[in-house]
């Protein structure tokens, strides 16, 4: 009888831990977040370009004598550098060609400083959201 | 056997109230942290969608940006074009055979108006002449597209 007693105590015993559960206690979650700002990048503006003034001397069978001799008026010596029509043409898309990439640059430079400034925007106002979220 | 009995009740009694307590404050100490895992979990999807909305928004900027600079480079290549379309149109040459004091005053202007174009790109004042100018031609014939930019800007 009491063998019995204390068998049912104990299984009682035994049964309500199993229900009460031995499991351990779930973990407190931490969450943190921290934004840093980046430093700010200050570089300095380019060089102002001052262009040279070039003066072109077009030589032809009939006026090579008289460019010649205002030439020698100037005091330089006689030694012309020359270009053909074609030459000439070139150079000068050339320089149209050098224009164009320097206008390509500048519109890329343009988009990233728009590109950053926007997203850095953006991205304060996410942060903003954020930390009221969190409140 | 009574006594025996009613002791034997007393302890069982005791020890089923202090299993009952334990199990009460376990519990409770168990809803609480779930309780705030939840909330946490919540402020995190929170964070997470505003994240992905920022990238969302981010990506579609990107996407501006290089559509723009397409555009620009379209209009910079248009304008580059420009020169070479001229310069195919005359024969420099058998102009400047037959008109080399016209030829020469020509391409010593535009030269120099070239020049200034590179100066313009790379930041200079405009001058009194630029600032008043009244349409693109007036303004620099070798690069009348920074009319735009520069002038009525």
């Amino acid at each position: 009888m009491r063998s019995r007693l204390i068998a049912s105590v104990l299984g009682f015993i035994i049964i309500s831990l199993s229900v009460s559960g031995c499991a351990t206690k779930p973990t407190r979650l931490e969450i943190s977040t921290k934004p840093v700002d980046k430093p700010e990048l200050v570089l300095p503006k380019a060089d102002i370009v001052r262009m040279r003034n070039i003066t072109w001397v077009v030589i032809t069978k009939e006026n090579y004598q008289e460019q010649f001799d205002k030439l020698s008026k100037t005091g330089r010596p006689i030694a012309i550098f020359g270009l053909t029509d074609k030459g000439y043409a070139d150079l000068s898309l050339n320089l149209s060609d050098i224009r164009a990439y320097i206008q390509q640059q500048q519109s890329i430079i343009a988009a990233y400083e728009r590109y950053y400034k926007e997203a850095d925007a953006k991205l304060n106002s996410a942060v903003t959201v954020d930390d009221k979220t969190k409140k | 056997m009574g006594l025996k009995l009613a002791g034997i009740m007393a302890i069982i009694m005791f020890v089923m109230g202090g299993l009952g307590y334990w199990y009460y404050k376990d519990s409770q100490e168990r809803l609480a942290i779930l309780t705030e895992n939840n909330a946490k979990l919540d402020t995190a999807v929170k964070m997470n969608e505003e994240t992905i909305t920022t990238m969302q928004s981010t990506i579609r900027q990107a996407n501006n940006q290089l559509r723009q600079t397409n555009d620009e480079f379209s209009r910079i290549r248009a304008h580059n074009q420009v020169l070479a379309d001229k310069l195919e149109k005359i024969d420099l040459g058998m102009t400047a055979a037959a008109r080399p004091e016209t030829i020469e005053r020509i391409i010593n202007s535009a030269t120099a108006k070239a020049g200034r174009c590179f100066e313009l790109l790379a930041g200079a004042q405009l001058t009194k002449i630029e600032k008043e100018a009244k349409d693109e031609k007036s303004f620099n014939s070798e690069c009348p597209w920074l009319y735009n930019n520069l002038v009525k800007r």
